[in-house]
């Protein structure tokens, strides 16, 4: 293995994976360079959310080995050690309603707390300057102390990048970010976490439904038909043919 | 398919029966001759009935009732705060929440309901009685004897509530990062939350009826003047000092919906 294989993020090397005795995903390999934008799309039941659990190490390969930069998914403990260098967005959110915003973003650093930091800080807010940023950056400022529950969908979404700003991680997966929301709130979504990845230069992987978004935000595009790698293509050869193809 | 229908409805059917079959043999063993204990027992009933329009509201008694339901109440407080600082603990440990594996979860939650369960199982006038016996006839007694069981009650429930919550934040935060216990406070005791804040409050309201009844342990209070009265067949003292007892329900319960109102 050379050295610029170790450093790249992914590496899915003959991944299968069965539900009961049906292949879900089945033989699939590419690999992913760091900073690279990578659109994942195909219809629905295709496998794109498993395949993202595989890449998140929620999931373990029936056959086959995800590396994350250059180590066995599974080898990562799980929680702490990948939380730093994965982090996930998810279709729903996935906060907690009942929480403050700010406790919400700043649970992006429970990775690197103790029990007591993270106790007192559901009342003191320690660190706050971070998470005040990124809530800047979301566009989010003023709403901290509001509950979470009295947030429209796309705010939600805006505070889940928040919290993963806090948790910093290298890689960014995430699961139909934008589906639960309407075009414009999507876009708005899209534009931040884009923005965010950007101006860091995280490597991104997003399950997506919408060619315009895939135009428009990423360089790479992985399609997955019955469980299979369909294509893996720079956007720009990304014809609309290809893409209807995909849906048959 | 249609067997095993049709076997759990013959088997529901049989249960029934049995059970019916049981309440019938027990009538059989209670003696009827004996259902008034006295012969004034019916005269006595409707004294007692005709003294409630005469309420004792002289401003002395009413002194007495105030002070007394005042009593209960604190004692209440003072058993409800402490049951529910055991049945959180009791309710986190039970729920399973804290341990990680399979086998450790279900060893861990197996333990700690078997322990609650015994707890609970035993009646808080039992308990009085077990402490009054070790600890003296006082109040503390009585505290604790009330603590012990509601304790083990709200533990139990608790422990669903934690495990009962959205499961989907709770693996959110585990992707960023949080161990169990951080995913327990983060996630599971704040989503809740509202719930078990609610079932406090309703276990409160059992906890003011059941100081009141305490009495015998050392716990003055609204059952204690209840007693003295009664001793005393002065029943219009008992109908006002229970009046307060209701009001004293009916203002918990009133204060505890201003407060859930005020939480939402």
């Amino acid at each position: 293995m050379n050295a610029t294989q170790v450093t790249l993020p992914y590496k899915v090397e003959s991944v299968t994976k069965r539900g009961g005795n049906i292949p879900i995903i089945e033989d699939i390999s590419f690999k992913i360079n760091e900073g690279e934008k990578v659109a994942v799309l195909g219809s629905s039941g295709v496998g794109k959310t498993t395949l993202l659990r595989l890449m998140a190490g929620e999931l373990s390969p029936d056959n086959g080995v995800v590396s994350i930069y250059g180590n066995d998914s599974l080898s990562f403990k799980q929680g702490r050690g990948l939380s730093r260098v994965v982090g996930l967005i998810n279709q729903q959110y996935d906060l907690v309603e009942e929480l403050s915003v700010i406790n919400n973003v700043l649970a992006g650093n429970l990775g690197r707390w103790g029990i007591v930091k993270s106790l007192s800080s559901l009342l003191l807010h320690h660190e706050s300057d971070i998470a005040l940023r990124a809530l800047a950056t979301v566009d989010l400022s003023g709403k901290e102390n509001i509950k979470v529950s009295k947030l429209s969908g796309g705010e939600k979404q805006r505070v889940a990048i928040a919290r993963l700003i806090v948790q910093n991680p290298s890689i960014v997966l995430a699961d139909e970010p934008v589906s639960a929301l309407d075009p414009a709130r999507a876009e708005e979504v899209m534009d931040f976490m884009l923005g965010y990845v950007d101006s860091s230069g995280k490597t991104l992987v997003t399950v997506l439904h919408s060619l315009d978004f895939t135009r428009r935000y990423f360089d790479r595009v992985i399609g997955l038909r019955q469980g299979g790698l369909y294509f893996d293509l720079p956007t720009a050869s990304l014809t609309e043919g290809i893409f209807r193809d995909l849906y048959i | 398919m249609i067997s095993r229908k049709s076997i759990s409805l013959g088997s529901r059917t049989i249960t029934s029966l049995i059970l019916c079959a049981t309440f019938v043999f027990s009538l059989a063993f209670v003696d009827w001759s004996d259902l008034t204990p006295h012969g004034g027992g019916a005269t006595m009933l409707e004294v007692m009935l005709r003294e409630i329009i005469s309420l004792e509201l002289s401003s002395e008694f009413i002194k007495v009732s105030l002070r007394a339901s005042f009593i209960t109440l604190s004692y209440a407080l003072c058993s409800i705060s402490l049951a529910i600082i055991f049945g959180l603990i009791g309710g986190i440990l039970a729920s399973g929440g804290l341990f990680s594996g399979f086998l450790a979860k279900v060893l861990g939650i197996s333990l700690f309901r078997a322990l609650l369960a015994i707890l609970r199982s035993i009646h808080e006038l039992i308990w009085a009685w077990l402490i009054a016996v070790s600890l003296g006839f006082s109040p503390i007694s009585g505290v604790i004897a009330l603590a012990i069981p509601y304790g083990a009650i709200l533990a139990r429930v608790y422990a669903d509530f934690l495990n009962d919550v959205p499961q989907a934040p709770l693996s959110a935060l585990r992707s960023s990062g949080a161990s169990s216990f951080q995913t327990m406070l983060y996630g599971r005791l704040p989503q809740a939350a509202r719930e078990m804040f609610s079932y406090g409050f309703y276990r409160f309201e059992c906890c003011v009826r059941s100081a009141s009844v305490l009495s015998f342990i050392g716990l003055q209070g609204l059952g204690y003047q209840i007693g003295v009265s009664l001793d005393d067949l002065k029943f219009g003292e008992v109908w006002t000092l229970l009046a307060f007892l209701i009001g004293l329900i009916v203002l918990i319960d009133y204060w505890g919906s201003l407060l859930r109102r005020s939480l939402s």
